[in-house]
C-alpha cells in the first residue's frame, strides 16, 4: 500500500503539479485568503453510507430487562450478549427503555454521552405515513423496489422513494450553495460514484484517499490531452462529450483538492489503515484546507464496510462497525483539534435494515426501517429521535413475519433537518426536499 | 589555376586560364601572339580538333630558312616545313600546344588549343526501346571519355566504353510513343554534339504479378522493367523495397494498408531524374467488409482491433466470423495456468475472442466470489465460455450450482430451519431474480418498464416469491473435494454443489403467484422447476437481451433493438428459447449495431470499461507476455476483474451519467480521479512503466508497418477509430509529434498512440 505522502510525491512527479501551479497561482490571487471563512461560518456534512444494508437491530439495542429479553428471543443466535452492550446515558425510550449501542461503537457512545450525538430510530424511505394495513392493501405505496440494495441506497441518498432518482439530496443542496463553495463544487465523494453528490447542476468531485501509484505523463502531453478534451467536449456523441467534460475539469480540480488537503496541519488522531480510515482522514484534511478552496459549505459522501451479511452477522458486522467507529472517533477528535466539532455533522445512511429474525446461516436478510446515527454539528445530542418499532414478528410494525420494520420516520424528515441545519431557508427546503410535504415536519436537529 | 605553357627568351611569357571560361579565352586569343618586335607567327585557326590540321605562317622574317617544330614533341602533334600542323589524336595535357619557329639562333612561338573531336553516332543496340528504363549501347566514333548520350537533347547517365562505344541508361516517360532522338556530346575542351539518330519506342507495358492485390504484406513481381539502382517503386505512395531480380523483372516488397480499397497505384520512377516511368493501377481484392468496419466490429465481438483478426474479419465477413468463433470449442484451463492473466492472454491473443468476450459480458452481471487463489476462477470462467454458445437454461443451472457464486451469495449451507427463530437465507433467491435474470420491474418485450397509473414501476415479483424461492434453494452444500488442485478452504471449486435432502424444505412453494412447486420434491426437482419458471418468465428475454446489447454494442439501445433480440431469445427460429449463440449473433448483426460502421449515431456506443480499455490497447500495441501484473491494472481503476466488491459488480446496467438521461453503466466507475489514473496507466502501458508491459514494441504491427508519423496516425485512425478520427485531430497529433525535440526515437510513436487512445472520442467505442 502506497502512503498518502508518497502518493503526493508521485502526483507531483506525474505532472499534477504542472497543472497545479498555474491554477493555483490564479486561484491564490483571486480567492484564497480573501475568502477565508471563519469556523463559525463554515458548515459541512459527511454522509457515511453503511453499504450493503447495516443490521440496525444490532446497532441500536434495547438494554433494559424485558426489552432486552424480547430482543434476544427474536434474534436468537444473532443476539448480542447484554453484558457487551454499551448503554447510553439518560435514555429512557417508551418502548426500548435504556438504549444501548453495539459493543464496537465505543467512540460513538462516548460522543452520545457527551451530548454530541443522537440516534434516529426506525427511519426509512416512505411515500407518506403508512400503516401495515395500508401497505398490505396497496403494494404501490411501498418505496420502489423495496428491499433491493441499489434502490434502498438511492432512496437514502436522494431523500426520495424512487428506485432510480436523477439527483441526490447532497447535490441538490450543493446546487444552492455552489456560489458559496469557492473554487470547487461543494459536493465530494470519497467512494466513487454516488447519486448523493449529484445535483441538477452540480456533480460531485471525487476524492482520492489512497494513491494507486502514479506514472509520470509529460506535461506537454497533458496540455495536449486537455486540448483534445476541449474539442471532444463538442462531440455529437453524447457519451464522448460527457467524458470530455469530465476530463477537462478533472486535472484542475484534483490539483486544487490536493493543495487544500496539504494546507492544514495533518491530523494526528488515530485513523485506521482501512479505505474508510483513509477517506475520513482525507476529508478531515480537506476541511482543514477549506480556505484554499474558499468554501463555506461542503458535503461529503463516503461509503463504508460491507454490511450485506446474509451469513455470520455477528463477526462480520462486528469488524465493520469497529472500522466505522474507530474512524468516526478519529475524525471527531480531529475536528476537536481544529475547533470544528460544531461546524461539521456526520450522519449514517444504509441501504435498509435487515430482518429481525435471523436466517439459517446466522445472517439476516433485507428489511426496511433502520436506525441511524448523527454526530457533531453543535447539536443537542444525547437523545433518541423518532419512535422504535414494536418488537414483535408479524406485529403491527412488521411488514411481513420476519421483522421487516415499517418506518416511523421518513428519510426526508432527517435529511431535511440536516439541510435546515446547513442553513437552507424554508423555500429552499421545499425545493430540495419535495417529499417533505407528505410529512408533518422535518426533524429538529439544533 | 595558372599554367605556364611556353617561354621564349626575350619574349613575354603568356599564360592561359583553364576552367569555365576557357572557350571565351580561346575566342579572344586570335591575334595576341606577336612578340614585341615586328616578327610574328600566325595560324589559320587558333584551335584545332584532334587529328585535324591547320597552317602556321611566319611573318617579318624569312619563312623558308627557319625550322618549324612542336614544343613537347610528337605527343603534341606534328608540323611540316610548310607550317601544316597535324593535331594529335588525343588531347595532350596541357591541351594548349606551342609551335615554334627557329631561325638564326632565335625562336618564335605561338600556341594553339587542341579540342575534342566531334562525335559521330552510327547505331544503337537495342535499336528499339521496349522497356521504360533501358540500357542502350551506342556505337559510333570519336567518343571521348566524359562523352554523354543525349536523349531528346537531355543528358542521360552514360558510361564511356571506348571511342566507338558508349552505354547509356534511358528512362522513357510512361505513355511515350514518339521515337527518341539520340545524340552524343563530347565534353570540353571544344565540346560538340553529334548528329542524331532516331530510336523508335515501343514500350511494353509493365506486367505486375499478382494482378489483384490484398491488403497487408505485398510481394510484387514486376516484369518488363530493367533492374537498376536508379529504380524507385511506390505502392500508394509508400516505398517498396526492391529485391534482386532477373534481367527484365524486379521483385518489390512492401505493405498495402488494408483499409485501401478499389485500386492501388504502383508508381515506378527513376530516382535520379524523378521521371515517372510507369503508373499502374492494380485492383485491390474485394473483401467481405471494410477494414474500418471490421476494426469496429472487434470492439463488439472481441477484445479490440487486433490487426490480424481485423484483416480476417475483413476477409470473411461478420457472419462467417461469428460462425467460426461459435464453432470453436472451449479450451480448458488447468490449474497450472497462471490465474486471471491466463484468461486475459486467451482473450487478447487467443483464437476465440468472441467466446471470451461473451463470457466476460456474462460475468459483468453474474457475480461471484473471487478468492486469492486465482485458479478458482477457472471453473466458472470455463462454464461461462461454454454457456456463451449454449442455452441460458443451462447457464441457470451453472450459476445455481457453482461454488464461487454460492460463496458470494451464501447459498451453500442454506437449509430448512429447525430452529423457530430462523428462516432460510434469502440472499441467493433475491439476487438470482433481481440481478441475474428478471430484475425488479415488470418489463415489456422491448425492455421498457411497465408502470402503474401513477407512473410507478410494476414489481416483477413480490416478497412472497422471494420467501418461497429461498425455501427452494435449501439443502445445497459443497461437494466432497475431488480435485486437490482446485480445493481451497475445504471447498472444491470445480465441483457443483450437492443436495442434502434432509436439509431441504419439502413444503409446497408458489413462485410469481402462479407457479406451484408441489410438496415432497427433492432439492434437485425443486431447483429444476424454479429455474424452469424463471427461464419461462417474460422478463427474462428483454432483461438479458438488453444487458448483453449494452455489454457488446451500446449503452442506449432503442426499444426496437431490444425487442428484436428478445424475439430471438424467445425463439431462435427453430423453436428453442434461450439459445445464446443465436442471441449474440442477432445482437452483433442487428442493423442498429452495424449502423455505426458508416455513420456514427450520436447515442451509439459504450464507454470502454477499464478491462476493455486495457485489452483493446494491448491488441493495438501488440502486447504479449506472461507477467501477471496486467491483470491487476483494472483494479486500480475500480474494476477488480473477477473480484467484484459485491454482488452488484462494478456498475449497474441502469446507471445514468449524472445530470443527464444518458444510460452509461461504465460511467459509474469513471470520475475525475479514475480518469487521471487511466491516462497514467495508458502512458505506463505504452512506455513500459506499467508493470507487465514492455511498451510499444518495434516489432509490433503498428510500428513495423507505419514508420512515419503521418502513416502512424493514419493507421491509428483506421485501426483504433475505424476511420472516424477527425482531420483536425489527426493534424493535431501529427503537429504535436513533429514539434517534439527528443533523441528518443519511440517517443513520437508513443505520444501519437497515447493521444489517440487517451482521447474521449476513442475511449467511447462507437
Amino acid at each position: 500500500m502506497i502512503s498518502r505522502r508518497h502518493f503526493f510525491r508521485l502526483g507531483y512527479r506525474a505532472g499534477i503539479a504542472a497543472a497545479t501551479m498555474p491554477l493555483w497561482a490564479s486561484e491564490f490571487s483571486r480567492k484564497a485568503f480573501a475568502q477565508f471563512s471563519s469556523p463559525s461560518q463554515y458548515k459541512a456534512v459527511i454522509v457515511v453510507s453503511l453499504t450493503g444494508g447495516n443490521d440496525g437491530n444490532n446497532l441500536v439495542v434495547p438494554f433494559g430487562g424485558s426489552n432486552y429479553a424480547q430482543y434476544a428471543s427474536l434474534r436468537g443466535k444473532v443476539a448480542l450478549p447484554q453484558a457487551a452492550l454499551l448503554p447510553l446515558q439518560g435514555t429512557d425510550d417508551p418502548s426500548f427503555g435504556t438504549v444501548s449501542l453495539h459493543p464496537a461503537m465505543v467512540n460513538t457512545a462516548r460522543r452520545f454521552n457527551q451530548k454530541q450525538a443522537f440516534i434516529v430510530a426506525n427511519i426509512g424511505p416512505m411515500v407518506r405515513r403508512l400503516t401495515k394495513t395500508d401497505l398490505l392493501n396497496n403494494q404501490s405505496l411501498q418505496p420502489e423496489a423495496l428491499l433491493s440494495h441499489p434502490a434502498g441506497l438511492a432512496q437514502w441518498q436522494s431523500s426520495s422513494t424512487l428506485a432510480s432518482p436523477d439527483t441526490g439530496w447532497g447535490g441538490r443542496i450543493a446546487d444552492i450553495y455552489s456560489s458559496a463553495s469557492g473554487s470547487l463544487p461543494p459536493a465530494f465523494t470519497a467512494s466513487g460514484s454516488s447519486i448523493f453528490t449529484v445535483g441538477r447542476t452540480i456533480q460531485g468531485v471525487a476524492v482520492q484517499a489512497q494513491g494507486q501509484g502514479a506514472i509520470a505523463i509529460p506535461s506537454s502531453l497533458q496540455t495536449a490531452v486537455q486540448a483534445l478534451a476541449s474539442s471532444d467536449a463538442q462531440s455529437n456523441n453524447r457519451i464522448v462529450s460527457q467524458v470530455a467534460q469530465l476530463r477537462k475539469s478533472s486535472m484542475a480540480e484534483q490539483a486544487l483538492l490536493l493543495k487544500a488537503a496539504q494546507y492544514g496541519a495533518l491530523p494526528t488522531t488515530r485513523f485506521s489503515s482501512s479505505a474508510f480510515g483513509a477517506s475520513m482522514k482525507m476529508i478531515a484534511q480537506i476541511i482543514g484546507g477549506r480556505s484554499i478552496i474558499g468554501a463555506s459549505r461542503q458535503l461529503f459522501y463516503c461509503a463504508q464496510g460491507n454490511y450485506d451479511n446474509h451469513a455470520q452477522l455477528l463477526s462480520n458486522q462486528g469488524s465493520a462497525l469497529t472500522d466505522l467507529d474507530t474512524n468516526i472517533g478519529a475524525f471527531m477528535d480531529a475536528l476537536d483539534d481544529m475547533g470544528m466539532t460544531d461546524s461539521v455533522m456526520i450522519c449514517t445512511h444504509s441501504d435498509f435494515n435487515r430482518t429481525m429474525q435471523s436466517n439459517i446461516n446466522m445472517g439476516s436478510d433485507h428489511a426496511w426501517g433502520n436506525h441511524q446515527i448523527i454526530l457533531g454539528g453543535g447539536i443537542a445530542g444525547g437523545r433518541i429521535l423518532g419512535t422504535f418499532p414494536d418488537l414483535e414478528l408479524g406485529g403491527s410494525s412488521d411488514l411481513g413475519t420476519q421483522g421487516i420494520w415499517i418506518p416511523t420516520t421518513s428519510v426526508t424528515q432527517m435529511t431535511a433537518g440536516i439541510g435546515s441545519w446547513m442553513g437552507l431557508n424554508q423555500p429552499q427546503i421545499d425545493t430540495v426536499f419535495p417529499d417533505l410535504a407528505n410529512f408533518n415536519n422535518q426533524l429538529l436537529l439544533s | 589555376m595558372k599554367t605556364r605553357i611556353g617561354k621564349v627568351a626575350g619574349s613575354k611569357t603568356r599564360s592561359v586560364l583553364f576552367g569555365a571560361a576557357l572557350l571565351g579565352l580561346i575566342g579572344c586569343a586570335g591575334n595576341t601572339s606577336l612578340t614585341s618586335s615586328n616578327v610574328g607567327i600566325t595560324v589559320a585557326t587558333e584551335s584545332v580538333r584532334t587529328d585535324e590540321t591547320t597552317v602556321f605562317k611566319v611573318e617579318g622574317i624569312d619563312p623558308d630558312k627557319g625550322q618549324w617544330s612542336v614544343v613537347g614533341g610528337a605527343r603534341n602533334g606534328t608540323i611540316d616545313q610548310s607550317g601544316l600542323y597535324h593535331a594529335p589524336s588525343t588531347i595532350p595535357q596541357p591541351s594548349s600546344v606551342s609551335i615554334s619557329y627557329g631561325l638564326a639562333g632565335k625562336s618564335y612561338t605561338h600556341s594553339i588549343q587542341i579540342l575534342n573531336p566531334v562525335p559521330n553516332v552510327e547505331s544503337s543496340v537495342p535499336n528499339i526501346v521496349r522497356m521504360a528504363l533501358s540500357t542502350v549501347s551506342i556505337t559510333g566514333s570519336k567518343f571521348v571519355s566524359g562523352a554523354n548520350v543525349l536523349v531528346n537533347g537531355q543528358v542521360v547517365p552514360t558510361s564511356f566504353i571506348s571511342s566507338t562505344s558508349l552505354q547509356a541508361t534511358i528512362v522513357v516517360p510512361h505513355q511515350t510513343t514518339s521515337p527518341l532522338s539520340i545524340s552524343v556530346a563530347n565534353p570540353n575542351p571544344g565540346s560538340s554534339s553529334s548528329t542524331t539518330i532516331t530510336l523508335p519506342v515501343a514500350l511494353q507495358p509493365l506486367s505486375v504479378s499478382p494482378s489483384v492485390l490484398n491488403g497487408g504484406s505485398v510481394n510484387l513481381q514486376i516484369a518488363n522493367i530493367m533492374p537498376s539502382a536508379d529504380l524507385g517503386i511506390t505502392l500508394d505512395d509508400r516505398p517498396l523495397v526492391i529485391a534482386n531480380s532477373s534481367g527484365s523483372s524486379v521483385m518489390a516488397t512492401g505493405f498495402l494498408p488494408p483499409w485501401h480499397e478499389g485500386s492501388a497505384t504502383i508508381r515506378v520512377f527513376s530516382k535520379s531524374t524523378a521521371i515517372e516511368i510507369a503508373d499502374v493501377q492494380l485492383p485491390i481484392a474485394q473483401t467481405a467488409t471494410s477494414f474500418d468496419a471490421a476494426a469496429r466490429f472487434l470492439t463488439q465481438a472481441g477484445f479490440g482491433p487486433r490487426p490480424d483478426l481485423v484483416q480476417h474479419v475483413q476477409a470473411v465477413g461478420f457472419s462467417a466470423f461469428i460462425a467460426e468463433q461459435q464453432a470453436t470449442p472451449v479450451e480448458s484451463y488447468s490449474s497450472a495456468d497462471g490465474g486471471i492473466i491466463s484468461i486475459m492472454q486467451k482473450s487478447v491473443i487467443g483464437s476465440n475472442p468472441l467466446r471470451l468476450r461473451v463470457a466476460w459480458a456474462l460475468q459483468t452481471f453474474l457475480m461471484r466470489s473471487g478468492i486469492s487463489q486465482q485458479v478458482t476462477n477457472f471453473p466458472f470462467e470455463e462454464k461461462m465460455e461454454r454457456d456463451a454458445t449454449g442455452n441460458f437454461r443451462d447457464l441457470l443451472t451453472d450459476i445455481s450450482s457453482d461454488v464461487s457464486v454460492a460463496q458470494l451469495l451464501t447459498l451453500a449451507g442454506n437449509a430448512a430451519p429447525t430452529d423457530p427463530t430462523q428462516h432460510p437465507n434469502q440472499n441467493f433467491a433475491r439476487e438470482l431474480l433481481q440481478l441475474f435474470t428478471i430484475g425488479t420491474s415488470t418489463l415489456n418485450e422491448d425492455g421498457t418498464v411497465q408502470t402503474n397509473p401513477d407512473g410507478s414501476p410494476i414489481p416483477a415479483y413480490d416478497q412472497a416469491t422471494i420467501l418461497d424461492l429461498s425455501r427452494v434453494f435449501t439443502g445445497w452444500n459443497y461437494a466432497a473435494p475431488v480435485d486437490p488442485r482446485y480445493t481451497f478452504y475445504g471447498a472444491d471449486w470445480s465441483q457443483p454443489l450437492v443436495a442434502n435432502q434432509s436439509q431441504h424444505d419439502k413444503g409446497q412453494k408458489t413462485l410469481f403467484g402462479n407457479v406451484t412447486l408441489p410438496a415432497g420434491q427433492t432439492a434437485e426437482q425443486d431447483r429444476a422447476m424454479a429455474l424452469d419458471a424463471i427461464f419461462a418468465h417474460p422478463n427474462l428475454p428483454p432483461f438479458i437481451s438488453r444487458i448483453l446489447i449494452q455489454r457488446l454494442v451500446k449503452s442506449n439501445p432503442s426499444p426496437d433493438y431490444v425487442k428484436r433480440i428478445s424475439v430471438v431469445f424467445k425463439d431462435n427460429g427453430k423453436g428453442i428459447r434461450g439459445d445464446l449463440s443465436a442471441v449474440v449473433r442477432a445482437i452483433l448483426l442487428d442493423p442498429e449495431a452495424r449502423s455505426g460502421d458508416s455513420s456514427p449515431s450520436p447515442s451509439d456506443g459504450f464507454l470502454q470499461e477499464p478491462y476493455l480499455f486495457e485489452t483493446f490497447a494491448m491488441n493495438i500495441i501488440g502486447w504479449s507476455g506472461s507477467d501477471a501484473q496486467p491483470s491487476y491494472l483494472p483494479c486500480s481503476l475500480q474494476e477488480c476483474v473477477f473480484y467484484s466488491p459485491s454482488v452488484f459488480g462494478f456498475y449497474s446496467p441502469s446507471y445514468r451519467i449524472p445530470g443527464t438521461t444518458i444510460n452509461s453503466p461504465e460511467f459509474q466507475i469513471l470520475n475525475d480521479v479514475t480518469l487521471i489514473n487511466r491516462s497514467q496507466a495508458l502512458w505506463g502501458m505504452l512506455t513500459g512503466q506499467q508493470g507487465g508491459f514492455q511498451g510499444v514494441s518495434n516489432s509490433s504491427w503498428i510500428i513495423q508497418n507505419f514508420s512515419t508519423i503521418e502513416d502512424l496516425v493514419d493507421a491509428l485512425n483506421h485501426l483504433a477509430y475505424h476511420g472516424q478520427m477527425s482531420k483536425d485531430e489527426q493534424q493535431f497529433i501529427m503537429n504535436y509529434c513533429h514539434q517534439l525535440q527528443t533523441n528518443d526515437p519511440l517517443l513520437s510513436a508513443e505520444s501519437a498512440i497515447f493521444l489517440a487512445l487517451n482521447a474521449d472520442n476513442y475511449t467511447v467505442a462507437h
